[in-house]
């Protein structure tokens, strides 16, 4: 549990710092659609981001699914948690 | 250093040496998407017009993705980047189809290719044939366009376990063959540079993407991101910030291992045994950044006699006491002795690299020479070179005549000071020095140098403008108006020294623009080109001779100098002073001790 929420934490300051945002802002319903910074090449570095803090390799399949905060967090769960 | 203090640091106008260097540091140690975007949105607004330089990146596959690296990188670099990315199906018709748009605040292009894009996915095109083809497109585009131009071609793996395949099917011959020519393909063009991308310069030997080639046509692995980011930035900072010219080395602990005044000279460690060996090191790397037109110095807390014996007593010395161009061995403080080093060599202190290993002499350079880069060494001697060069301080891209015998031009110079003193008169101290000026049409292959000097030129320069050298070309195509001075005495060649431009419209003459590096000032070269102004006009009928001065922070000389030569003040209008002396016999004569070539058949 504490680790989960130490790596939900971790996905919050990822998010935060790739799309230049004030950490509250980021939230379970974040997405391209509600957030303007979201756009295709941030979308390349958030995975990025993620691959080198989570230290995992993304499959394609979730690199198109990662389409909102809160299923980014389920693919770090799913991977790495 | 934690994150609040560089944050402060990176915000502070004066220190803004100390900061790159620190956010180097931070870099390295995670080099990761997250750290580039955490400290992109922490850079400082770039506030001088000239920090910003417009690079189009012109590319095979997609790049878009090294924006924030590049970004960061530039600023770590010393200068800050204003990009546009052409790429994918793109890049050919960009070159083509020069100039485009984007051609007008273009600084310089990048030009980064897959081999594949040339030789075709399967490789199977002849590499001479590819490389034909790349250099008609380069010619093509070179016709019109003078921006230099940097080339990187990546030699992606087809798969890390396609090897035995690449090399029976002859592929990795004709990658390889492909790669070698593109060095001679480089040297042919004027002004086009390669980058080395490739996985022994980036440094990670799996650094192509399959997947990110095949879904987004990316090539680089995301890790490598910020190695590729630094070689781009890295190269492109020699066009846009002047490189430092003196490297300053302590004695103790950094010419060689040990303390001579407590050791003795047999005492310290020097040779091919570790820890000898990484001084030598060290020394061969000085030796070597000299021939490239780096002067060194020596600031050191010794006896003089005891440090100098280790010249002599130590064969093993590959630095001999002439190699250095200015020295300091006492106890006064480094601070002190750097700053009258700067003063002998005439150079500013943002010229400047000092090197020490010693923690406490390092920070108090720092403090009270901000400009100073300064290279904390530290206690692992192995580690020397590298700390030195990845201050990026003396990176070039090309190295000039001037360049190289510039360290022996101060040596010259060193001379000319002792004359001096032994002869009291200018007059006779001049005469002495069988000055030799020629005043030529200046050609196409001097623009790198008139750039150079253009560029750097601050205190004896009449326009202050630094024009690119496409202007250059131009001036230069156009004929009779842009003339560059040489200067040679007995001692030796000062090498390309000044230029004049001039124009003529009805009956006035007018200098457009004069510039004279400081190391020819005070010799009559001056003198002589404002003769050689003088008789063209008089030659062409005009009565007057007029010249612009453009006011600037340094040239409050050049007013001086030309109302201590009979010009009278006729307008000033935003800082522009218009200067006018009417053309006759006895105005502005000719110096006596200078011999003059001219060129067109003009001689005097």
């Amino acid at each position: 549990m504490e680790s989960s929420r130490k790596g939900q934490q971790k996905l919050i300051s990822i998010f935060a710092d790739i799309l230049d945002l004030p950490e509250g802002q980021v939230n379970l319903g974040l997405s391209p659609q509600t957030c303007e910074k979201w756009d295709s090449l941030n979308h390349i570095h958030l995975i990025n981001a993620i691959e080198e803090e989570f230290d995992f390799s993304m499959g394609f399949e979730d690199q198109m699914g990662m389409v909102n905060f809160e299923a980014a967090l389920e693919i770090v769960a799913r991977n790495n948690l | 250093m934690d994150e609040t203090e560089l944050q402060q640091l990176l915000l502070h106008p004066d220190r803004q040496v100390s900061a790159r260097s620190a956010l180097r540091d931070v870099l390295d140690a995670a080099p990761r998407t997250l750290t580039y975007k955490h400290w992109l949105s922490r850079l400082p607004a770039a506030t001088a017009p000239d920090e910003q330089h417009c690079v189009a990146l012109l590319s095979s596959f997609t790049l878009e993705t090294l924006e924030p690296f590049l970004q960061v990188e530039a600023y770590a670099s010393g200068w800050r980047a204003r990009t546009t990315y052409v790429q994918l199906g793109r890049w050919q018709n960009a070159l083509l189809e020069w100039p485009t748009a984007l051609a007008d605040d273009t600084d310089v292009v990048v030009l980064l290719l897959h081999d594949a894009e040339l030789l075709g996915e399967d490789f199977s095109t002849a590499p001479e044939d590819a490389l034909n083809r790349l250099q008609a497109l380069l010619q093509i585009w070179r016709s019109r366009s003078a921006k230099p131009l940097f080339l990187g071609v990546v030699k992606a793996p087809t798969s890390p376990n396609a090897q035995a395949f690449d090399v029976h099917l002859g592929r990795a011959a004709r990658r390889d063959a492909f790669q070698r020519g593109l060095i001679p393909l480089g040297q042919q063009l004027k002004d086009v540079h390669l980058l080395d991308l490739n996985a022994d310069s980036i440094g990670i030997a799996q650094w192509f993407d399959p997947r990110g080639y095949l879904t987004t046509r990316s090539v680089f692995v995301h890790r490598v991101l910020p190695p590729v980011a630094r070689v781009l930035a890295r190269s492109l900072a020699c066009l846009f910030r002047p490189r430092r010219k003196v490297l300053v080395l302590d004695m103790d602990n950094t010419l060689w291992g040990g303390v001579v005044g407590e050791d003795g000279v047999d005492g310290i460690a020097l040779g091919q045994e570790f820890p000898g060996s990484a001084f030598l090191n060290l020394q061969r790397m000085a030796l070597d950044l000299r021939q490239t037109g780096v002067l060194l110095a020596l600031a050191s807390k010794n006896n003089e006699s005891d440090a100098m014996a280790v010249f002599e007593r130590r064969p093993e010395m590959l630095l001999k006491p002439e190699h250095f161009s200015a020295r300091r061995i006492n106890w006064i403080d480094k601070p002190a002795n750097i700053a009258a080093i700067a003063q002998q060599l005439g150079l500013g202190l943002d010229s400047f690299v000092f090197a020490d290993d010693s923690a406490m002499e390092c920070a108090q350079v720092r403090e009270t020479l901000p400009e100073v880069e300064v290279v904390e060494l530290g206690q692992d001697p192995s580690r020397f070179v590298d700390l030195i060069l990845r201050t990026q301080a003396f990176d070039t891209i090309r190295v000039t005549d001037e360049d190289r015998h510039r360290a022996d031009s101060y040596a010259a110079e060193a001379n000319r000071q002792e004359l001096r003193s032994a002869v009291t008169d200018l007059a006779s101290f001049l005469a002495d020095c069988r000055l030799h000026l020629s005043l030529l049409p200046a050609s196409g292959a001097t623009v790198d140098r008139i750039h150079q000097l253009l560029g750097k030129t601050n205190q004896f320069n009449f326009s202050l403008l630094r024009p690119s050298k496409e202007v250059l070309l131009g001036l230069m195509e156009r004929g009779g108006c842009l003339y560059a001075a040489s200067l040679s005495d007995r001692f030796g060649d000062y090498g390309l020294i000044g230029i004049l431009q001039v124009t003529q419209t009805g009956t006035q003459f007018e200098i457009e623009n004069m510039a004279l590096s400081c190391r020819a000032l005070g010799r009559g070269v001056e003198d002589a080109m404002l003769a050689y102004a003088h008789s063209r006009a008089l030659a062409a009928g005009c009565t007057s001779l007029a010249a612009r001065v453009v006011r600037g922070p340094r040239n409050q000389q050049v007013l001086q100098y030309l109302d201590s030569k009979g010009f009278t003040r006729a307008a000033e209008v935003a800082g522009e002073v218009d200067f006018r002396v009417p053309t006759g016999s006895g105005v502005l004569p000719w110096p006596d001790f200078i011999a003059v070539e001219l060129g067109e058949a003009e001689s005097y």
